[in-house]
């Protein structure tokens, strides 16, 4: 039995190592030692479910009394936690929002305070109700004489130390509460251990107690267990809880210099034990024979579990026959999610924070909302490591460049200014290192383009997260008499590499035409590219339906060119295919893009024709021309007049060319 | 003069077997086995395939030997630079292309390549049904597509049921140790198009597979 407990025991070990916890610090506001539940001064503090809450038979006499008088809708999200290794969700729970969304209680990490006669509940508000809060909880208290009163504790930041915080009280109307929801929710909790400067997650999974201590700065404080060898352990914690109610003990093997120390295959080095847990009273006689109070070579003999001069005492209750409770407050902290948010604000320099908040408090308080709405989109994803941010570290860089371009005029709002950074910074990923100085500088501007269809379609190369690469350079294409060409990058095989395009600009062309032409010339073959990133998302994404229908639904033409082609039936070829889907969807957003960059000093029309070069040859084309067709006779003829003369800088073109 | 008839009867027969081979919609053993060769040799990596059990057979396309001389200028500047450069890094990427192309290098004449063009210059309507039993080789990797495949297949790309080779003809040199293979691999065809695998008879026994050149045209221009 003790053999599987402990395999069982090693397995969740493996996943979550927690070691060093602070049975020995002595703090004098909250105490929290190596339990679920903590007894100190009189108090004990544990995490509990709502059911559990609920079980509290005057207060759910009371809650169900109220019960019928509000309408608490329920909505479905999921909370960070660490207790996984990564930033798995590990719980979920349904928040509970009031009707006049004064606020919404998150209930998947509920403290339960009490003392013999008194209870308190505290759970963390999801979003301040008041712009200044640094966070909020909300607080059922049940008094000694049976009462019941309901809370909004908020406390504001005054510094930047985690205990500068101001709080204050908000009493709530218990008319204000349904605590019919309340139901299905894991326990958890997360407090902040002072002495060692480092958070503390304390969770069950599966019936046993995790508490996990790791990204704390392990101090050679520990438990005073050296071994005089160059190396300590940390001090005991109890790391799990048997489905009989025997407590798993653990302490990390630290090195000099207090850190813990890792085994060749990379897993940290930790003593563990089985013993009877504090509350049930039994001496340690009975130990496993692991138990490190029996054969540890340091001098272990203080039992933090059992020393009732430790941090966990067994005392309860209170001599003075007070409610300890009126005068302690134990929060419910911020989300890791939360916290990263914040040191990400209070990273800020003083130019930024100033500038973001001048003298008025509402600005910084809509910026911190859009912020952290963007954060909380745009959190790591698989595979993030126990001390990697929770927030895409892309997403600070970008909010940072963005909160400077606000800074400096750029955007009317955070989205703004992040999309505009986002059209400067990451477009610099579209490789032109080999492209002539003239053509650099017209790409240089297309980049920066407002027009929202062709800045998507330049952008899709840019994105740091995105796969596709393109590069443009200056090279004679393969055919000649080709102004420019685009394709797949190809292997020696002639096979195309994906997610890699490449476009070559002939240096005649760039010399005989003129810019303005240029520009026509490298937006007609972005979206050829850009037509070819889609190609290679349906043959990757094969099995992604929404990916194929997205292709066939936006790119017809070349979707039926391919249906053609596997079977054999193909008239015409690829490029065809895309200068049909070019001249049926694209005319308007090169047109567009070309005035933009033009400054408008052409009328639209002139713009239009211009997007047309290359394409008469289209079935949009002859169909533009046809009865019905928004092409006379004329404006055919003005099209080809003028892509011919801005092609070779004729006498009536309107464009200069490259120096 | 006897003789000499019976020479050019003999010289005829053997021209028009060959050419048989290539102006032909008719399956035999030999297309099974280089079938079977291609399949196994190209596609090992893969667990399982579709095949496409119908063969319209296409005429040749001259784009092969455009490719193909590509292919062989591309070997002859590798090779030559990877010969003469000091550069390290230019030597590593140039010698290591030619080593991989040097293959194409007199495997076919143009000879050979007037041939194909001349025996397989039309396009079959009639299809022929490929018996994926005779496929003995790459059983376990062959599956037969449904019969809603077949049915669908002109309509509209079929993404459930890939990888989807479908063979578009068989083109013999004229001694018969060279076979190119016309076919297409969807999805990956999306990208690469029709393409030709080389196979090449060894010791009149089996079949190798050299390696496959894409056909279609894929470059995009502007103008």
């Amino acid at each position: 039995m003790k053999t599987t407990q402990k395999n069982t025991f090693k397995r969740i070990v493996y996943v979550v190592f927690m070691a060093l916890l602070i049975t020995s610090c002595e703090r004098d506001d909250t105490e929290f030692t190596d339990s679920s539940q903590t007894e100190t001064k009189g108090f004990t503090v544990k995490s509990v479910t709502l059911n559990e809450v609920k079980g509290n038979t005057l207060i759910k006499k009371s809650l169900d009394l109220i019960d019928s008088q509000f309408d608490f809708n329920k909505f479905n999200t999921t909370m960070a936690s660490k207790n996984q290794g990564t930033y798995s969700r590990a719980t979920s729970a349904d928040p509970i929002t009031s009707n006049d969304n004064s606020f919404t209680i998150l209930t998947d990490e509920i403290l339960e305070v009490s003392t013999d006669t008194t209870k308190v509940y505290t759970f963390r508000i999801e979003t301040p109700t008041k712009p200044e809060s640094h966070f909020e909880n909300f607080v059922i208290h049940k008094k000694s004489n049976d009462s019941i009163e309901y809370y909004i504790y908020r406390y504001q930041k005054i510094g930047l130390g985690l205990k500068d915080l101001n709080m204050s009280k908000e009493q709530v109307s218990s008319d204000q509460i349904n605590a019919s929801d309340f139901d299905d929710y894991t326990q958890s909790k997360m407090f902040y251990d002072y002495a060692n400067n480092c958070w503390i997650s304390v969770s069950v999974v599966n019936g046993i107690l995790i508490i996990d201590a790791s990204d704390c700065f392990i101090a050679s404080s520990g438990d005073g267990s050296g071994t005089g060898s160059g190396f300590s352990f940390g001090p005991w914690a109890i790391t799990g809880v048997t489905e009989n109610d025997i407590c798993i003990i653990s302490r990390a093997l630290l090195d000099a210099y207090g850190n813990v120390r890792y085994d060749q295959d990379g897993d940290p080095m930790y003593q563990t034990a089985f013993v009877d847990c504090p509350d049930s009273g039994t001496s340690s006689s009975d130990l496993d024979q692991d138990n490190p109070w029996g054969n540890s070579n340091t001098d272990p003999n203080y039992d933090p579990l059992h020393n009732s001069s430790g941090g966990g005492g067994s005392s309860s209750g209170n001599a003075n026959g007070d409610d300890p409770l009126e005068n302690i407050i134990i929060a419910v902290l911020p989300s890791r999610l939360d916290r990263e948010t914040d040191a990400f604000f209070d990273n800020l320099t003083d130019e930024q924070k100033e500038c973001l908040n001048p003298n008025s408090g509402q600005a910084h308080y809509s910026t911190v909302k859009d912020i952290t709405a963007y954060f909380e989109n745009n959190q790591a994803t698989g595979g993030t490591g126990y001390d990697d941010p929770v927030i895409n570290p892309q997403a600070t860089t970008l909010a940072t460049a963005a909160i400077d371009a606000m800074c400096n005029g750029v955007g009317e709002n955070f989205q703004e200014a992040l999309d505009i950074v986002i059209s400067l910074i990451i477009e610099d990923e579209i490789v032109d290192a080999n492209l002539d100085d003239c053509s650099k500088g017209i790409l240089g501007e297309l980049k920066t383009l407002q027009s929202t269809d062709i800045a998507e379609v330049i952008k899709r190369f840019g994105d740091l997260n995105a796969p596709y690469d393109w590069e443009i350079k200056t090279e004679t294409p393969t055919n000649p008499n080709h102004a420019a060409e685009t394709n797949w990058v190809l292997d020696s095989n002639g096979q195309g590499t994906p997610y890699d395009y490449l476009t070559v600009i002939d240096p005649t062309y760039k010399n005989q035409a003129t810019k303005i032409a240029v520009a026509r010339t490298i937006l007609h073959e972005a979206i050829h590219a850009y037509i070819l990133s889609y190609v290679d998302d349906v043959i990757e994404n094969n099995t992604d339906s929404t990916i194929i229908n997205n292709f066939q639904d936006n790119f017809p033409a070349v979707w039926n060119f391919y249906v053609a082609q596997e079977n054999g039936v193909a008239v015409g070829n690829i490029e065809d295919a895309h200068h049909e889907q070019m001249a049926a969807s694209f005319i308007e957003i090169i047109g567009d893009a070309l005035a933009e960059y033009d400054n408008n000093q052409q009328d639209s029309t002139y713009y239009e024709h211009l997007a047309w070069g290359a394409l008469y040859n289209t079935d949009a084309w002859i169909s533009a021309q046809g009865p019905g067709g928004y092409i006379d006779f004329n404006e055919a003829e003005a099209i080809v007049i003028a892509n011919n003369q801005e092609d070779t800088n004729g006498a009536a073109a309107n464009g200069s060319p490259c120096p | 003069m006897k003789h000499i008839s019976l020479f050019y009867i003999l010289l005829f027969s053997l021209f028009c077997t060959a050419q048989k081979d290539n102006d032909s919609n008719q399956l035999r053993e030999n297309h099974y086995e280089i079938l079977n060769a291609f399949i196994n040799q190209k596609y090992n990596h893969e667990k399982t395939i579709y095949i496409n059990k119908n063969i319209v057979q296409k005429k040749y396309s001259s784009n092969f030997k455009i490719k193909y001389n590509k292919l062989l200028n591309i070997y002859k500047n590798a090779d030559s630079i990877c010969n003469s450069s000091l550069d390290t890094l230019s030597m590593r990427i140039n010698c290591k292309k030619a080593y991989f192309n040097e293959k194409y290098v007199g495997l076919l004449e143009d000879t050979d390549l007037d041939f194909f063009e001349k025996t397989s210059n039309r396009n079959f309507k009639e299809r022929q049904v490929i018996d994926t039993k005779k496929l003995i080789d790459i059983s376990s990797k062959i599956i037969n597509h449904t019969e809603k495949f077949y049915k669908e297949e002109h309509k509209n790309l079929n993404f459930k049921e890939t990888p989807s080779l479908k063979i578009h003809g068989f083109y013999f040199s004229e001694n018969k140790n060279l076979v190119l293979i016309a076919y297409m691999m969807f999805p990956l065809s999306l990208r690469n198009g029709l393409e030709y695998g080389i196979l090449k008879k060894e010791k009149g026994i089996w079949w190798r597979f050299i390696g496959s050149v894409g056909i279609d045209k894929t470059i995009i221009s502007h103008q």
